[in-house]
């Protein structure tokens, strides 16, 4: 069965077939939930609560399109809630973002360069993390990045270019 | 024309600059070399941003409120099988339990199948009741009640029947539903 079978059963109520979206899109959102929060445990655990809220927001689902944007929008607006509770690190801030393991030399310079990324990522403000997730990571338009944030879309596009600048600054 | 704002920078980058604009903004970069470096500190950030690699789940993380409904639903075989062993057994047990019952009436001489109910004397009890309540109205009307029965047959088959059908039943709903509450490690 093709994904837009699957989501096409899904929206009509079929639990089985929502299941078959889960497992096909869990590997996605949980990485849109690991870039937004850094953290392992929590990302998973906001993983599943993407998939709780989809699926009681189910009838919200374009089955002519495919389900995995709608899933990764969702989880984009989990973790900011999530992030919302948290508070975000200062600058001179410690990340806990895992350290890489070790192995062959170009390997470790690439994971370490990854994890460089990623606590820049952390440092962001909630609002400049989820721009950066949804213009890079999930190729949306400014409207559409609007849209997904219920945001106006002068603040959308002020967010963006501040923090691609911080990001600049900090990878500098 | 002026130096490139950082909108015009990040719009170029984003190919969502207007067409004459677009060209306006390579003229000004050809030639000047500060918004070149402008612009090569934002393109290194979206490399950066494009090189990170995703990274895959440590565990399945549908959640446990799905995988139960979802096992659930989706366990039509398993429902079906529910359904036929209950039936099946049903009729075995019709079958097979009368004979056991002779064999355990034999071995439970002392019953003999009659379950005692308590005696209540219903008038009494009334009377007892509103001489408590209403003392100052000793002429109430007499009240007539139907002779309470004081026990009930009660086939040790029949009973033996519904406590295996209750044993089989709960012995296959809580496998059932112990398989499907839980969490995949």
């Amino acid at each position: 069965m093709d994904e837009r079978d699957l989501a096409q059963r899904a929206a009509r109520g079929d639990r089985e077939a929502f299941g078959g979206l889960v497992k096909e899109h869990q590997a996605g959102v949980y990485n849109v939930a690991y870039r937004m929060l850094g953290e392992t445990h929590e990302a998973e655990d906001a993983t599943q609560e993407t998939f709780l809220r989809a699926y009681r927001a189910i009838s919200s689902l374009d089955s002519t399109r495919p389900a995995g944007p709608w899933l990764k929008k969702i989880a984009v607006n989990v973790c900011l809630n999530r992030l919302k509770h948290r508070g975000t690190l200062g600058l001179g801030d410690e990340i806990a973002v895992p350290a890489p393991d070790p192995g062959p030399e170009a390997q470790v310079l690439q994971q370490e360069q990854n994890r460089q990324i990623r606590a820049a990522l952390m440092r962001l403000p909630p609002h400049y993390r989820a721009a950066i997730e949804l213009r890079h990571f999930q190729e949306l338009s400014y409207a559409e990045m609007a849209e997904t944030l219920h945001r106006p879309l002068s603040d959308i596009k002020s967010d963006l270019f501040r923090a691609r600048k911080m990001l600049a600054e900090i990878l500098r | 024309m002026q130096h490139l704002t950082e909108t015009h920078l990040n719009e170029y980058l984003d190919n969502a600059m207007e067409d004459s604009m677009r060209a306006q903004a390579e003229a000004h970069l050809a030639e000047c070399v500060d918004c070149q470096a402008r612009l090569a500190a934002l393109q290194a950030v979206f490399q950066a941003l494009a090189g990170l690699p995703e990274e895959a789940p440590r565990r399945d993380l549908t959640p446990v409120e799905l995988q139960t409904r979802q096992q659930h639903f989706s366990s039509k075989a398993g429902l079906l099988a529910l359904v036929f062993q209950t039936g099946l057994s049903m009729i075995v047990l019709w079958f097979v339990f009368p004979l056991l019952a002779s064999r355990i009436a034999g071995i439970i001489p002392t019953w003999n199948g009659q379950v005692a109910l308590p005696a209540i004397n219903l008038p009494a009890l009334f009377e007892m009741q509103t001489n408590l309540f209403f003392p100052s109205l000793p002429h109430l009307p007499k009240l007539s009640f139907p002779a309470m029965p004081t026990s009930f047959n009660f086939p040790i088959w029949v009973i033996l029947l519904i406590a295996a059908v209750m044993l089989f039943a709960i012995g296959n709903f809580s496998l059932i539903f112990h398989s499907t509450s839980h969490p995949r490690k």
